[in-house]
Protein backbone atom coordinates (compact mmCIF):
# COMPACT_ATOMS: atom_id res chain seq x y z
CA UNK A 1 0.00 0.00 0.00
CA UNK A 2 1.10 3.28 -1.22
CA UNK A 3 0.24 7.00 -1.36
CA UNK A 4 1.16 9.53 -3.96
CA UNK A 5 -0.79 12.56 -2.66
CA UNK A 6 -0.45 15.91 -0.75
CA UNK A 7 0.38 15.77 3.09
CA UNK A 8 -0.33 18.32 5.82
CA UNK A 9 2.86 19.05 7.73
CA UNK A 10 2.61 18.96 11.44
CA UNK A 11 5.58 19.68 12.78
CA UNK A 12 9.41 20.98 11.68
CA UNK A 13 11.54 21.19 14.41
CA UNK A 14 15.72 21.30 14.99
CA UNK A 15 17.25 18.43 16.24
CA UNK A 16 21.30 18.88 15.86
CA UNK A 17 22.68 21.10 13.77
CA UNK A 18 21.23 22.20 10.74
CA UNK A 19 19.17 18.98 11.15
CA UNK A 20 15.31 18.61 11.50
CA UNK A 21 12.77 16.27 12.00
CA UNK A 22 9.67 16.99 9.71
CA UNK A 23 6.43 15.77 11.03
CA UNK A 24 4.06 15.08 8.23
CA UNK A 25 0.30 13.80 8.35
CA UNK A 26 0.37 10.62 5.95
CA UNK A 27 -1.54 7.97 7.01
CA UNK A 28 -0.56 5.44 4.15
CA UNK A 29 2.96 5.84 5.39
CA UNK A 30 2.37 6.10 8.91
CA UNK A 31 0.61 2.51 9.15
CA UNK A 32 3.23 0.85 6.48
CA UNK A 33 6.17 2.44 6.28
CA UNK A 34 9.02 -0.33 7.25
CA UNK A 35 12.13 -0.24 8.80
CA UNK A 36 14.87 0.62 6.01
CA UNK A 37 11.84 2.14 3.82
CA UNK A 38 11.39 5.90 2.50
CA UNK A 39 9.55 8.42 0.90
CA UNK A 40 9.88 10.67 -1.79
CA UNK A 41 9.52 14.40 -1.35
CA UNK A 42 8.33 17.09 -3.28
CA UNK A 43 8.48 21.13 -1.69
CA UNK A 44 8.72 23.11 -4.72
CA UNK A 45 6.00 24.58 -7.48
CA UNK A 46 8.58 25.30 -10.08
CA UNK A 47 11.14 23.26 -11.77
CA UNK A 48 14.15 24.28 -9.85
CA UNK A 49 15.14 21.27 -8.68
CA UNK A 50 13.02 19.17 -11.00
CA UNK A 51 12.80 15.93 -8.70
CA UNK A 52 11.52 14.81 -5.84
CA UNK A 53 14.06 13.38 -3.15
CA UNK A 54 14.07 10.53 -1.22
CA UNK A 55 14.31 10.31 2.51
CA UNK A 56 14.11 7.20 4.97
CA UNK A 57 11.34 7.26 7.67
CA UNK A 58 12.49 7.93 10.43
CA UNK A 59 9.40 7.40 13.13
CA UNK A 60 6.14 6.42 12.75
CA UNK A 61 2.67 7.64 14.49
CA UNK A 62 0.06 5.15 13.43
CA UNK A 63 -2.57 6.46 16.21
CA UNK A 64 -2.38 10.06 14.65
CA UNK A 65 -1.48 9.20 10.83
CA UNK A 66 1.82 10.84 11.14
CA UNK A 67 5.31 9.82 9.67
CA UNK A 68 8.74 11.75 10.36
CA UNK A 69 12.48 11.79 8.72
CA UNK A 70 15.47 13.80 9.53
CA UNK A 71 17.34 15.76 6.90
CA UNK A 72 20.24 17.88 7.32
CA UNK A 73 19.44 21.15 5.82
CA UNK A 74 22.41 22.00 3.27
CA UNK A 75 21.22 22.21 -0.27
CA UNK A 76 18.60 23.76 -2.19
CA UNK A 77 15.75 21.32 -1.56
CA UNK A 78 16.34 20.89 2.07
CA UNK A 79 16.71 24.74 2.81
CA UNK A 80 13.11 24.58 0.90
CA UNK A 81 11.84 21.85 3.29
CA UNK A 82 13.13 23.31 6.49
CA UNK A 83 11.50 26.49 5.53
CA UNK A 84 8.36 24.48 5.29
CA UNK A 85 5.59 25.62 8.33
CA UNK A 86 3.20 23.60 9.97
CA UNK A 87 0.06 23.86 7.99
CA UNK A 88 1.60 23.85 4.84
CA UNK A 89 2.01 20.73 2.35
CA UNK A 90 4.33 18.42 0.57
CA UNK A 91 4.21 16.09 -1.89
CA UNK A 92 4.35 12.38 -0.63
CA UNK A 93 4.72 9.58 -2.81
CA UNK A 94 5.84 6.35 -0.39
CA UNK A 95 5.87 3.78 1.30
CA UNK A 96 9.06 2.61 -1.31
CA UNK A 97 11.54 0.00 -1.45
CA UNK A 98 12.44 -2.59 0.46
CA UNK A 99 13.32 -3.03 4.14
CA UNK A 100 16.27 -4.33 6.41
CA UNK A 101 15.46 -8.14 6.57
CA UNK A 102 15.04 -8.98 10.53
CA UNK A 103 17.74 -12.24 10.83
CA UNK A 104 16.36 -14.96 12.60
CA UNK A 105 16.00 -16.35 14.86
CA UNK A 106 16.08 -12.79 15.68
CA UNK A 107 16.15 -13.60 19.74
CA UNK A 108 19.13 -15.38 19.52
CA UNK A 109 20.99 -12.88 17.04
CA UNK A 110 23.64 -10.37 17.76
CA UNK A 111 21.76 -7.27 15.91
CA UNK A 112 24.40 -4.39 15.06
CA UNK A 113 23.13 -1.81 13.98
CA UNK A 114 26.05 0.54 11.82
CA UNK A 115 24.56 4.21 11.36
CA UNK A 116 26.51 7.31 10.13
CA UNK A 117 25.22 10.59 10.36
CA UNK A 118 21.65 11.21 9.12
CA UNK A 119 21.94 7.47 8.15
CA UNK A 120 20.54 6.74 11.36
CA UNK A 121 16.90 7.97 10.87
CA UNK A 122 15.73 4.60 9.46
CA UNK A 123 18.23 2.62 11.81
CA UNK A 124 15.99 3.77 14.58
CA UNK A 125 13.03 2.70 13.30
CA UNK A 126 14.55 -0.63 12.81
CA UNK A 127 16.02 -0.49 16.71
CA UNK A 128 12.17 0.52 17.91
CA UNK A 129 10.50 -2.56 15.86
CA UNK A 130 12.78 -4.95 18.06
CA UNK A 131 12.27 -3.39 21.29
CA UNK A 132 8.35 -3.67 20.06
CA UNK A 133 8.88 -7.73 18.94
CA UNK A 134 10.76 -8.49 22.22
CA UNK A 135 14.47 -8.71 21.37
CA UNK A 136 16.11 -8.85 24.18
CA UNK A 137 18.08 -5.07 24.74
CA UNK A 138 21.34 -6.31 25.19
CA UNK A 139 21.18 -8.10 22.14
CA UNK A 140 20.66 -4.73 19.79
CA UNK A 141 23.90 -3.01 19.29
CA UNK A 142 24.03 0.70 17.85
CA UNK A 143 26.61 2.05 16.75
CA UNK A 144 26.42 5.73 16.24
CA UNK A 145 28.86 7.52 14.02
CA UNK A 146 29.51 11.17 12.69
CA UNK A 147 32.08 13.31 12.26
CA UNK A 148 31.21 15.32 15.16
CA UNK A 149 29.11 15.45 17.71
CA UNK A 150 26.84 17.88 17.23
CA UNK A 151 26.06 15.98 13.50
CA UNK A 152 25.41 13.27 15.83
CA UNK A 153 21.18 11.82 15.21
CA UNK A 154 19.18 10.14 17.07
CA UNK A 155 21.70 9.48 19.60
CA UNK A 156 18.73 10.42 22.65
CA UNK A 157 15.67 8.41 20.32
CA UNK A 158 18.32 5.45 20.27
CA UNK A 159 19.28 5.56 24.40
CA UNK A 160 15.53 5.94 24.72
CA UNK A 161 15.27 2.53 23.40
CA UNK A 162 17.46 1.40 26.44
CA UNK A 163 19.81 -0.74 23.86
CA UNK A 164 23.19 -1.03 24.13
CA UNK A 165 24.62 1.97 22.19
CA UNK A 166 27.83 3.45 21.25
CA UNK A 167 28.33 7.01 20.03
CA UNK A 168 31.41 7.79 17.97
CA UNK A 169 32.69 10.97 16.49
CA UNK A 170 35.99 11.39 14.04
CA UNK A 171 36.96 14.26 16.66
CA UNK A 172 35.91 12.83 19.51
CA UNK A 173 33.87 15.25 20.88
CA UNK A 174 31.55 12.64 22.17
CA UNK A 175 32.01 8.99 22.75
CA UNK A 176 34.45 7.32 21.12
CA UNK A 177 37.28 8.86 18.56
CA UNK A 178 37.32 7.66 15.56
CA UNK A 179 35.09 5.96 13.21
CA UNK A 180 32.12 3.29 12.99
CA UNK A 181 34.28 0.76 11.97
CA UNK A 182 37.17 1.31 15.09
CA UNK A 183 34.32 0.63 17.45
CA UNK A 184 33.38 -2.60 15.54
CA UNK A 185 36.96 -3.73 15.73
CA UNK A 186 37.04 -3.15 18.99
CA UNK A 187 33.98 -5.35 19.73
CA UNK A 188 35.40 -8.19 17.17
CA UNK A 189 38.33 -8.11 18.78
CA UNK A 190 36.80 -9.06 22.13
CA UNK A 191 35.24 -11.46 20.87
CA UNK A 192 31.32 -9.67 20.81
CA UNK A 193 30.68 -10.27 17.44
CA UNK A 194 30.01 -13.85 16.59
CA UNK A 195 30.50 -14.45 12.95
CA UNK A 196 27.30 -17.23 13.07
CA UNK A 197 24.98 -15.16 15.37
CA UNK A 198 25.21 -12.11 14.00
CA UNK A 199 23.86 -9.38 11.38
CA UNK A 200 25.45 -5.76 11.09
CA UNK A 201 22.66 -3.45 9.36
CA UNK A 202 24.58 -0.89 8.14
CA UNK A 203 22.84 2.88 6.86
CA UNK A 204 25.31 5.92 5.99
CA UNK A 205 27.79 7.79 3.38
CA UNK A 206 28.66 5.02 1.01
CA UNK A 207 32.32 5.52 1.96
CA UNK A 208 31.45 4.20 5.47
CA UNK A 209 29.26 1.55 4.23
CA UNK A 210 32.27 0.22 2.03
CA UNK A 211 34.26 0.04 4.80
CA UNK A 212 31.56 -1.93 6.74
CA UNK A 213 30.96 -4.31 4.15
CA UNK A 214 34.41 -4.52 4.21
CA UNK A 215 35.34 -5.17 7.75
CA UNK A 216 32.20 -7.81 7.62
CA UNK A 217 33.64 -9.56 4.87
CA UNK A 218 36.91 -10.15 6.50
CA UNK A 219 35.39 -11.65 9.43
CA UNK A 220 32.71 -13.70 7.91
CA UNK A 221 29.76 -11.38 9.54
CA UNK A 222 26.55 -11.16 7.81
CA UNK A 223 25.33 -7.45 6.39
CA UNK A 224 22.75 -5.21 5.16
CA UNK A 225 23.36 -1.97 3.82
CA UNK A 226 21.42 0.97 2.33
CA UNK A 227 22.33 2.44 -0.64
CA UNK A 228 21.79 5.91 -0.96
CA UNK A 229 21.42 7.23 -4.77
CA UNK A 230 19.85 9.80 -6.80
CA UNK A 231 16.29 8.39 -7.19
CA UNK A 232 14.92 10.43 -10.12
CA UNK A 233 11.46 8.45 -9.97
CA UNK A 234 11.62 6.19 -6.48
CA UNK A 235 9.33 3.53 -8.73
CA UNK A 236 11.75 1.27 -10.71
CA UNK A 237 11.64 3.28 -13.89
CA UNK A 238 13.78 5.79 -14.48
CA UNK A 239 16.79 3.29 -13.59
CA UNK A 240 18.92 6.25 -12.81
CA UNK A 241 19.59 5.16 -9.50
CA UNK A 242 21.14 1.83 -10.67
CA UNK A 243 23.54 -0.10 -8.04
CA UNK A 244 26.42 -2.43 -9.58
CA UNK A 245 25.64 -5.76 -8.08
CA UNK A 246 27.54 -9.35 -8.65
CA UNK A 247 25.80 -12.72 -10.17
CA UNK A 248 26.64 -15.76 -11.33
CA UNK A 249 27.30 -14.42 -14.48
CA UNK A 250 29.73 -11.38 -13.31
CA UNK A 251 28.02 -8.16 -13.09
CA UNK A 252 24.47 -6.84 -13.26
CA UNK A 253 22.72 -3.71 -12.45
CA UNK A 254 19.58 -3.38 -9.87
CA UNK A 255 17.45 -0.39 -9.00
CA UNK A 256 18.25 1.18 -5.60
CA UNK A 257 14.74 2.51 -5.09
CA UNK A 258 12.95 -0.63 -5.97
CA UNK A 259 15.51 -3.73 -5.51
CA UNK A 260 17.37 -2.01 -2.66
CA UNK A 261 17.38 0.76 -0.98
CA UNK A 262 18.86 -2.44 1.19
CA UNK A 263 21.31 -4.60 -0.52
CA UNK A 264 23.31 -7.62 1.00
CA UNK A 265 26.68 -6.33 1.42
CA UNK A 266 28.25 -9.06 -0.46
CA UNK A 267 26.21 -8.28 -3.32
CA UNK A 268 27.16 -5.16 -4.31
CA UNK A 269 30.33 -4.18 -6.45
CA UNK A 270 31.95 -1.25 -4.82
CA UNK A 271 34.76 -0.06 -6.68
CA UNK B 1 -18.99 9.92 -20.17
CA UNK B 2 -16.53 12.57 -20.88
CA UNK B 3 -18.76 16.06 -22.52
CA UNK B 4 -16.05 16.07 -24.89
CA UNK B 5 -14.63 13.62 -27.55
CA UNK B 6 -11.29 12.71 -26.59
CA UNK B 7 -10.77 9.53 -28.83
CA UNK B 8 -8.41 10.30 -31.24
CA UNK B 9 -7.23 8.66 -34.80
CA UNK B 10 -3.26 8.65 -35.14
CA UNK B 11 -3.33 6.73 -38.93
CA UNK B 12 -4.60 3.41 -38.12
CA UNK B 13 -4.17 3.36 -34.58
CA UNK B 14 -7.12 4.44 -32.45
CA UNK B 15 -6.61 6.05 -28.81
CA UNK B 16 -9.18 6.18 -26.77
CA UNK B 17 -7.83 9.59 -25.54
CA UNK B 18 -4.67 11.84 -26.68
CA UNK B 19 -2.30 11.20 -23.33
CA UNK B 20 0.27 8.40 -23.55
CA UNK B 21 3.37 8.04 -21.40
CA UNK B 22 6.44 8.53 -22.95
CA UNK B 23 9.21 5.28 -23.32
CA UNK B 24 11.41 5.13 -20.78
CA UNK B 25 9.45 7.14 -17.87
CA UNK B 26 6.69 4.48 -17.05
CA UNK B 27 8.34 1.29 -17.34
CA UNK B 28 6.21 -1.46 -18.20
CA UNK B 29 3.06 0.01 -16.55
CA UNK B 30 2.81 -2.14 -13.39
CA UNK B 31 5.45 -0.40 -11.89
CA UNK B 32 2.96 2.60 -11.53
CA UNK B 33 -0.45 0.55 -11.84
CA UNK B 34 -1.57 1.20 -7.91
CA UNK B 35 -0.94 4.90 -8.42
CA UNK B 36 -2.07 5.42 -11.75
CA UNK B 37 -5.54 3.88 -13.33
CA UNK B 38 -3.79 2.30 -16.30
CA UNK B 39 -7.27 2.29 -17.60
CA UNK B 40 -7.36 5.74 -18.48
CA UNK B 41 -4.59 6.62 -20.36
CA UNK B 42 -4.70 6.75 -24.06
CA UNK B 43 -1.69 4.41 -24.74
CA UNK B 44 1.73 3.09 -22.82
CA UNK B 45 4.85 3.31 -24.50
CA UNK B 46 6.87 0.87 -23.11
CA UNK B 47 10.41 0.71 -21.97
CA UNK B 48 12.88 0.85 -25.05
CA UNK B 49 13.07 -2.59 -26.34
CA UNK B 50 15.97 -4.94 -27.57
CA UNK B 51 16.62 -7.92 -29.05
CA UNK B 52 18.42 -8.98 -25.87
CA UNK B 53 18.48 -7.83 -22.55
CA UNK B 54 20.48 -5.15 -21.88
CA UNK B 55 22.80 -4.02 -18.53
CA UNK B 56 23.04 -0.38 -19.62
CA UNK B 57 25.83 2.31 -19.42
CA UNK B 58 27.89 2.46 -16.10
CA UNK B 59 26.68 5.15 -12.69
CA UNK B 60 26.28 7.74 -12.13
CA UNK B 61 24.32 7.48 -15.26
CA UNK B 62 21.43 10.17 -14.67
CA UNK B 63 22.28 13.90 -13.67
CA UNK B 64 19.50 16.44 -12.81
CA UNK B 65 20.30 20.17 -14.68
CA UNK B 66 18.31 23.36 -14.85
CA UNK B 67 14.91 22.32 -15.26
CA UNK B 68 15.78 19.15 -16.56
CA UNK B 69 17.78 16.00 -16.31
CA UNK B 70 20.46 14.32 -18.75
CA UNK B 71 20.15 10.54 -18.52
CA UNK B 72 22.76 7.78 -20.37
CA UNK B 73 20.91 5.19 -19.12
CA UNK B 74 22.36 3.11 -22.06
CA UNK B 75 18.53 1.23 -22.67
CA UNK B 76 18.69 -1.25 -19.73
CA UNK B 77 15.94 -3.25 -20.82
CA UNK B 78 14.79 -6.89 -20.10
CA UNK B 79 15.14 -8.01 -24.40
CA UNK B 80 12.01 -8.64 -26.08
CA UNK B 81 11.58 -12.09 -25.43
CA UNK B 82 10.91 -11.20 -21.69
CA UNK B 83 8.89 -8.67 -22.82
CA UNK B 84 6.38 -10.74 -24.35
CA UNK B 85 6.31 -12.99 -21.74
CA UNK B 86 6.86 -11.69 -18.64
CA UNK B 87 5.41 -7.47 -18.94
CA UNK B 88 3.12 -8.20 -21.64
CA UNK B 89 0.13 -10.13 -19.89
CA UNK B 90 0.11 -7.71 -17.20
CA UNK B 91 -0.28 -5.15 -19.47
CA UNK B 92 -3.21 -6.96 -21.79
CA UNK B 93 -5.55 -6.99 -18.59
CA UNK B 94 -5.77 -3.24 -19.33
CA UNK B 95 -7.89 -1.07 -22.39
CA UNK B 96 -4.95 1.67 -22.88
CA UNK B 97 -3.08 0.87 -26.08
CA UNK B 98 0.68 -0.59 -25.88
CA UNK B 99 2.89 0.72 -28.33
CA UNK B 100 6.30 -0.95 -27.75
CA UNK B 101 9.30 0.93 -28.82
CA UNK B 102 11.67 -0.82 -30.00
CA UNK B 103 15.90 -0.33 -30.39
CA UNK B 104 18.22 -2.17 -32.90
CA UNK B 105 22.13 -1.37 -33.00
CA UNK B 106 21.37 -2.77 -37.24
CA UNK B 107 18.96 -2.48 -39.46
CA UNK B 108 18.91 -6.46 -39.01
CA UNK B 109 18.36 -5.80 -35.44
CA UNK B 110 15.11 -3.77 -36.19
CA UNK B 111 13.18 -6.04 -38.39
CA UNK B 112 13.60 -8.86 -35.91
CA UNK B 113 12.49 -7.09 -33.72
CA UNK B 114 8.93 -5.93 -35.95
CA UNK B 115 8.54 -9.48 -36.93
CA UNK B 116 8.93 -10.87 -33.28
CA UNK B 117 6.02 -8.83 -32.50
CA UNK B 118 3.95 -8.53 -35.20
CA UNK B 119 0.72 -9.97 -34.59
CA UNK B 120 1.78 -10.38 -30.87
CA UNK B 121 -1.81 -9.89 -29.44
CA UNK B 122 -1.53 -7.09 -26.07
CA UNK B 123 0.69 -5.42 -29.07
CA UNK B 124 -1.12 -2.23 -30.74
CA UNK B 125 1.91 -0.14 -32.36
CA UNK B 126 5.56 -0.35 -32.20
CA UNK B 127 7.55 3.34 -31.71
CA UNK B 128 11.13 2.83 -33.29
CA UNK B 129 13.66 4.46 -31.37
CA UNK B 130 15.89 5.49 -34.17
CA UNK B 131 17.16 8.44 -32.20
CA UNK B 132 18.50 7.32 -28.77
CA UNK B 133 21.47 10.08 -27.91
CA UNK B 134 22.91 6.71 -25.25
CA UNK B 135 24.03 4.12 -28.02
CA UNK B 136 27.38 3.30 -29.17
CA UNK B 137 25.91 1.67 -32.40
CA UNK B 138 23.03 1.93 -33.77
CA UNK B 139 20.69 4.16 -32.02
CA UNK B 140 21.57 7.43 -32.84
CA UNK B 141 22.61 7.05 -36.37
CA UNK B 142 19.61 6.13 -38.08
CA UNK B 143 17.86 9.13 -36.90
CA UNK B 144 20.53 12.12 -38.21
CA UNK B 145 21.19 10.58 -41.22
CA UNK B 146 17.84 11.15 -43.66
CA UNK B 147 18.78 7.94 -46.07
CA UNK B 148 19.29 5.28 -43.07
CA UNK B 149 16.15 7.10 -41.75
CA UNK B 150 14.34 5.98 -44.83
CA UNK B 151 15.93 2.40 -45.08
CA UNK B 152 15.07 1.69 -41.69
CA UNK B 153 11.80 2.35 -41.48
CA UNK B 154 11.40 0.66 -45.00
CA UNK B 155 12.89 -2.60 -43.80
CA UNK B 156 10.79 -2.60 -40.50
CA UNK B 157 7.58 -1.62 -42.42
CA UNK B 158 8.05 -4.93 -44.65
CA UNK B 159 8.30 -7.12 -41.46
CA UNK B 160 5.13 -5.70 -39.65
CA UNK B 161 1.28 -4.86 -40.27
CA UNK B 162 1.60 -3.00 -36.71
CA UNK B 163 0.98 0.60 -36.82
CA UNK B 164 4.42 2.05 -37.24
CA UNK B 165 5.54 5.06 -35.20
CA UNK B 166 8.73 6.46 -35.89
CA UNK B 167 10.67 8.52 -32.84
CA UNK B 168 12.42 11.45 -34.68
CA UNK B 169 15.91 12.96 -33.04
CA UNK B 170 16.07 16.55 -32.20
CA UNK B 171 19.81 16.22 -32.90
CA UNK B 172 19.80 17.31 -36.60
CA UNK B 173 19.87 20.74 -38.12
CA UNK B 174 16.80 20.36 -39.66
CA UNK B 175 13.97 17.53 -38.04
CA UNK B 176 11.48 17.87 -41.11
CA UNK B 177 14.51 16.34 -43.47
CA UNK B 178 14.40 12.88 -40.95
CA UNK B 179 10.65 13.43 -40.50
CA UNK B 180 9.70 13.46 -44.71
CA UNK B 181 12.42 10.22 -44.51
CA UNK B 182 10.70 8.34 -42.11
CA UNK B 183 7.45 9.13 -43.76
CA UNK B 184 8.65 8.18 -47.29
CA UNK B 185 10.05 4.89 -45.66
CA UNK B 186 6.45 4.22 -44.46
CA UNK B 187 5.88 5.64 -41.01
CA UNK B 188 2.15 5.64 -40.47
CA UNK B 189 2.46 8.48 -37.00
CA UNK B 190 5.91 10.00 -36.14
CA UNK B 191 6.47 10.97 -32.29
CA UNK B 192 8.83 13.66 -31.39
CA UNK B 193 11.18 14.88 -29.89
CA UNK B 194 13.44 12.62 -28.33
CA UNK B 195 16.12 13.75 -25.79
CA UNK B 196 18.57 16.64 -27.26
CA UNK B 197 22.46 15.67 -26.60
CA UNK B 198 24.07 17.67 -23.29
CA UNK B 199 26.22 16.91 -20.70
CA UNK B 200 27.11 18.18 -17.43
CA UNK B 201 30.53 18.93 -15.66
CA UNK B 202 31.19 19.69 -11.90
CA UNK B 203 33.35 22.53 -11.53
CA UNK B 204 34.48 21.53 -8.27
CA UNK B 205 35.96 18.41 -9.23
CA UNK B 206 36.46 19.26 -12.93
CA UNK B 207 34.96 15.73 -13.91
CA UNK B 208 32.02 14.99 -16.20
CA UNK B 209 29.43 14.64 -14.42
CA UNK B 210 27.69 11.06 -16.28
CA UNK B 211 30.15 8.49 -16.82
CA UNK B 212 29.31 8.11 -20.30
CA UNK B 213 29.94 12.05 -20.56
CA UNK B 214 27.14 12.50 -22.29
CA UNK B 215 23.52 12.23 -21.92
CA UNK B 216 20.19 13.25 -23.15
CA UNK B 217 18.22 16.10 -22.12
CA UNK B 218 14.60 16.08 -21.06
CA UNK B 219 12.39 18.18 -19.06
CA UNK B 220 10.39 21.38 -18.76
CA UNK B 221 13.74 22.82 -20.15
CA UNK B 222 13.44 21.30 -23.76
CA UNK B 223 10.18 22.40 -24.35
CA UNK B 224 10.15 25.50 -26.16
CA UNK B 225 12.68 23.45 -28.27
CA UNK B 226 10.37 20.22 -28.82
CA UNK B 227 7.01 22.30 -29.46
CA UNK B 228 8.90 24.60 -32.61
CA UNK B 229 10.25 21.65 -34.19
CA UNK B 230 6.56 19.59 -33.58
CA UNK B 231 4.91 22.38 -34.99
CA UNK B 232 7.84 22.73 -38.30
CA UNK B 233 7.24 18.89 -38.57
CA UNK B 234 3.38 19.17 -38.76
CA UNK B 235 3.76 21.91 -41.60
CA UNK B 236 6.23 19.17 -43.50
CA UNK B 237 3.68 16.26 -43.26
CA UNK B 238 0.41 14.47 -43.50
CA UNK B 239 0.81 11.81 -40.99
CA UNK B 240 -0.39 12.56 -37.46
CA UNK B 241 2.29 13.72 -34.65
CA UNK B 242 2.23 12.84 -30.97
CA UNK B 243 4.35 15.16 -29.41
CA UNK B 244 6.53 15.25 -26.15
CA UNK B 245 9.23 17.04 -24.81
CA UNK B 246 9.14 18.79 -21.16
CA UNK B 247 5.15 18.52 -20.97
CA UNK B 248 4.38 19.04 -17.13
CA UNK B 249 0.83 20.08 -17.09
CA UNK B 250 -2.13 19.76 -18.85
CA UNK B 251 -1.27 23.64 -20.70
CA UNK B 252 2.35 22.30 -21.60
CA UNK B 253 0.25 19.17 -23.62
CA UNK B 254 -2.59 21.58 -24.90
CA UNK B 255 0.15 23.50 -26.64
CA UNK B 256 1.29 20.86 -28.37
CA UNK B 257 -1.96 19.80 -29.76
CA UNK B 258 -2.39 23.42 -30.94
CA UNK B 259 1.31 23.40 -32.45
CA UNK B 260 0.10 20.84 -34.63
CA UNK B 261 0.37 16.72 -32.79
CA UNK B 262 -2.72 14.85 -32.42
CA UNK B 263 -1.43 12.98 -29.18
CA UNK B 264 1.01 14.18 -26.83
CA UNK B 265 3.38 11.46 -24.47
CA UNK B 266 4.34 12.44 -20.69
CA UNK B 267 8.24 11.73 -19.98
CA UNK B 268 9.90 12.91 -17.28
CA UNK B 269 7.15 14.80 -15.28
CA UNK B 270 6.22 11.14 -14.65
CA UNK B 271 9.16 10.47 -12.49
CA UNK B 272 8.27 14.57 -10.56
CA UNK B 273 4.84 13.68 -10.02
CA UNK B 274 3.07 9.58 -10.85
CA UNK B 275 -0.13 10.98 -11.26
CA UNK B 276 0.50 13.78 -13.79
CA UNK B 277 -0.88 11.84 -17.15
CA UNK B 278 -4.22 11.78 -15.18
CA UNK B 279 -4.16 15.53 -14.38
CA UNK B 280 -3.16 16.04 -18.13
CA UNK B 281 -5.91 14.02 -19.28
CA UNK B 282 -8.28 15.47 -17.23
CA UNK B 283 -6.64 19.10 -17.12
CA UNK B 284 -7.19 19.14 -21.57
CA UNK B 285 -10.66 18.03 -21.22
CA UNK B 286 -11.40 21.30 -19.03
CA UNK B 287 -9.72 22.94 -21.91
CA UNK B 288 -11.79 22.05 -24.40
CA UNK B 289 -14.83 23.01 -22.24
CA UNK B 290 -13.51 26.15 -21.02
CA UNK B 291 -13.16 26.81 -24.64
CA UNK B 292 -16.39 25.50 -25.88
CA UNK B 293 -14.92 22.84 -27.55
CA UNK B 294 -16.81 19.59 -28.20
CA UNK B 295 -13.53 17.13 -29.96
CA UNK B 296 -9.82 17.18 -28.72
CA UNK B 297 -9.59 16.60 -33.06
CA UNK B 298 -10.65 19.98 -33.67
CA UNK B 299 -7.73 22.01 -31.96
CA UNK B 300 -5.21 20.04 -33.24
CA UNK B 301 -2.94 22.49 -35.07
CA UNK B 302 -4.76 25.79 -34.78
CA UNK B 303 -2.57 27.88 -33.36
CA UNK B 304 -2.58 31.31 -34.72
CA UNK B 305 0.34 34.19 -35.32
CA UNK B 306 0.15 36.50 -32.29
CA UNK B 307 -1.24 39.87 -32.53
CA UNK B 308 0.65 42.54 -33.46
CA UNK B 309 2.08 44.06 -29.97
CA UNK B 310 0.11 47.25 -30.27
CA UNK B 311 -2.86 45.60 -29.55
CA UNK B 312 -2.22 44.53 -26.34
Amino acid sequence: MRCAEYCEVVANRPVATNQLEIEIHCPTVALHAQPGQFVQMRVQSGYEPLFSRPFSVFRRFPERGNFSVVYLARGTFTRMLAAKKPGETVFVVGPLGNRFSLRQPANEILHVLVAGGVGAPPLYLLAEEMVQQGIPRHRIVVVNGARRQDLLVCQEHFAELGVHLWAVTEDGSLGERGKVTDVLKSLHRRGELPHDHCQIYACGPTAMLEAVAQFAHKHHLRCQVSMETLMPCGLGVCLGCAVKVRTPQGTDYKRACVDGPIFDATEVVWK
Amino acid sequence: MSAVKMAVQLGPLRLQNPVLVASGTFGYGSEYADLVDLNRLGGIMVKGTTLHPRAGNPMPRMVETAAGCLNSIGLQNVGVEAFVHEKLPFLRQYRCAVIVNIAGDSYEEFEQLAERLDGVEGVHALEMNISCPNQEKGGIHFGVDPEATREVVSRVRQRTRLPLMVKLSPNVTDITVTARAAVDGGADILSLVNTFVGTAIDAKTRRFKLANITGGLSGPAIKPLALYMVWKVAQAVKVPIVGMGGIMNATDAVEFLLAGASAVAIGTANYVNPRVSIEVLEGIEQYLLEQGEKDVEDIVGTVKRCKPESEF
